[in-house]
């Protein structure tokens, strides 16, 4: 990566166990914050706040270690010095936060915060193209990490680097040195890049007031309180991921990281061993959990629910899922980073009794609307898009304001799916606007691939399709015609270059030779067809179970 | 088959699904990035459809997708059940 300015802050040091810290300096913590959470306007001083009452209880358990809420504002607190005592940081910068999900994650998540600055959480292993092109969109001033992370990126042993010991900070000390905040409310506090593929990642703006308004809505309709305890498996930089485990340390429970999603086997330990009160998770966990562990059958006495979000789980799935927690509950909820996370959520009780592709109803604080091209509300039963309003809704996107507009009209986003409201008042997704599918939790727009195919793969036409594969969930297919007379790569030629040069979730499972494509009435592609065939292919190459 | 066979096979895999040719038989499959979700699926599908075997949750576990040669031995083994079973 270019070194000039990015300075890599890594962070190192961790408690032992929960309360190794001394516990006149875990009392210490309540004296100088303030105590008042309504006052609390940026979203770090927020967390410090709940960190004073909850001082010595733990805030985040794995196998190793445990960080009380004292310990972890604390860590938070030397980031945030270390950021202020450089010279290129002021309020306002972007910090880019490289981290697995831990404990150093959210102390710099809030250090970043609590020192003005604006977070960017990025997966540690992305690929070095496209981290350089965040650095360089959001002119990051530090890249904040840990060594394990350092030790896996080549691109980052060149960077001027510092350490942080995370156990040496003094709460006392570093009030002081805060800068002054002033009504942070509407203040961007981070960026959460989507997508991207082929073309540049879109970064979704979200404010102090987006973020603490989510996790308020969350709290309330799951019901959360300082007792929880969540297994926390999805990914912390993912807005899904960010939802819960913030959902849950402002409300002063203990998050707990352990499991392993290739081994689901370990998720269902995990709940077991941790006592966990509540697992969340995309479609992918919830189908390979139902195929491939002992839920239902492992005793988890303490959970209260579990929760599926970030895509469309099967309807049948979902009424499994339900079927083997009982008398635990089962959230079938949805939302859209665009949105900071949730917009509405099926009330477990009615999950059998609703059709499939309910999405039940919003979630506090959100309104939500079905309207047609005009933007009038549709009648019931017609279809119409979806646009939701309220606090949640994004600032826009960062340095893009051709695509923010399409996104956000007069105070509503416009979420590019398609429903309609039955009698009720109840909501169910009838497709989407937009072309992108969710794969493995990455959004992918399958026009990606077909640009692809035309510049990589000497098709001359390309139709890529995303089908449900009862294996591995959604994936791609792609179907390629190639000219007359020009020589052709084979289709394991040309999974081979997918494979080469595409993230891994945009390369199809499936690349079929064509003669042509089938049409449908209005003489256009037949998308579903494909589709359909896609999934019969894929199907005819396993064996039975 | 040998595991020998069944470890080369799995190799040759893991190289085409990750690009790494440098994986060999005793890559740590975590460090190598293939415990990912959508490489775990397709590691398994792979396992399951070459050489017929089905693996229960019980063997998806950390310690057997240490390596290639922890992987080819849980395969080789399960073969040999199947084997004795139709015997």
């Amino acid at each position: 990566m270019d070194e000039r300015y990015l300075i890599a802050l890594i962070l190192t040091g961790k408690p032992a166990a929960c309360g190794a810290l001394d516990p006149a300096r875990q009392a210490n913590v309540s004296l100088p914050v303030q105590r008042s959470i309504e006052a609390a306007a940026n979203l770090g001083r927020l967390f410090v706040s709940v960190a004073a009452c909850r001082g010595a209880a733990p805030a985040i358990v794995t196998n190793e270690a445990c960080w009380t809420y004292a310990e972890l504002a604390i860590a938070a607190h030397t980031v945030a010095e270390n950021l202020q005592a450089m010279h290129a940081f002021g309020p306002g910068e972007r910090v880019i936060l490289l981290l697995p999900n831990s404990a150093e994650y959210v102390a710099g998540f809030y250090g970043v915060l609590l020192a003005g600055g604006v977070v960017v959480p990025v997966p540690p292993k992305t690929e070095t193209g496209v981290l350089q092109g965040i650095v360089d969109s959001t002119d990051a001033v530090a890249v904040i990490a840990n060594l394990q992370v350092v030790a896996a990126r080549a691109d980052m042993h060149d960077l001027t680097a510092e350490r942080i010991d995370l156990n040496s900070g003094e709460i006392s000390d570093c009030q002081e040195s805060l800068p002054h905040l002033h009504d942070t409310k509407n203040d961007l506090a981070a960026i959460f890049f989507t997508g991207g593929s082929t073309g540049a990642p879109k970064g979704v703006m979200l404010s102090h007031r987006n973020l603490i308004s989510n996790a308020r809505s969350i709290q309330h309709y799951l019901k959360i309180t300082p007792a929880d305890r969540p297994l926390c498996v999805l990914p912390f930089h993912h807005a899904f991921g960010n939802s819960v485990w913030q959902s849950h340390l402002l409300a002063g429970a203990t998050v707990v990281l352990d499991g392993q999603t290739a081994f689901p086997e370990t998720i269902v330990k995990a709940l077991a061993r941790h006592e966990c009160t509540s697992l969340s998770g995309v479609p992918d966990l919830f189908r390979i959990l139902l195929e491939r562990s002992s839920l239902g059958e492992t005793d988890l006495p303490k959970l209260r629910y579990m929760a599926v979000a970030g895509g469309a789980l099967k309807h049948e799935l979902a009424l499994e899922v339900a079927r083997r927690i009982a008398p635990s509950e089962f959230f079938v909820m949805y939302g859209q980073t665009e949105a900071t996370a949730r917009l509405a959520y099926v009330p477990p009780e009615l999950l059998d009794q609703l059709p499939a592709g309910s999405i039940g109803r919003a979630v506090p604080g959100v309104d939500l609307e079905i309207v047609d091209e005009c933007d009038r509300p549709v009648a019931d039963g017609v279809v119409g898009e979806l646009r939701a309003r309220g606090p949640g809704i994004m600032l826009g996107y960062w340095r893009n304001p051709s695509a923010t507009s399409e996104r956000i009209r007069s105070g509503w986003l416009y979420t590019g799916d398609l429903a309609s409201k039955d009698g009720d008042d109840w909501i169910s997704l009838r497709g989407r606007l937009s072309s992108f599918v969710k794969i493995a939790g990455f959004r992918v727009d399958p026009g990606d691939l077909e640009d692809f195919a035309l510049r990589r793969l000497a098709a001359s036409q390309a139709v890529a399709v995303a089908y449900e594969s009862r294996d591995v969930g959604t994936r791609l297919a792609l179907y390629v015609r190639h000219a007359v007379g020009t020589p052709t790569p084979t289709p394991s030629e040309m999974t081979a270059r997918c494979r080469a040069e595409l993230p891994r979730h945009f390369v199809p499972d499936l690349i079929q030779i064509v003669d042509e494509f089938p049409l449908n009435h209005a003489l256009k592609i037949d998308r579903p067809l494909l589709s359909q065939l896609a999934e019969a292919t894929a199907a005819s190459r396993r064996i039975p179970a | 088959m040998t595991s020998l066979s069944i470890q080369n096979q799995i190799i040759d895999f893991l190289r085409s699904v990750t690009g790494q040719q440098s994986l060999d038989a005793g890559t740590d499959l975590f460090d190598a990035g293939a415990t990912d979700s959508l490489t775990m699926m397709d590691l398994l599908v792979f396992l399951e459809t070459e050489f017929q075997v089905r693996l229960e949750f019980t063997d998806l576990k950390p310690e057997v997708f240490k390596t290639p040669v922890t992987l080819a031995e849980l395969i080789a083994e399960r073969m040999a059940a199947l084997q004795a079973k139709a015997a």
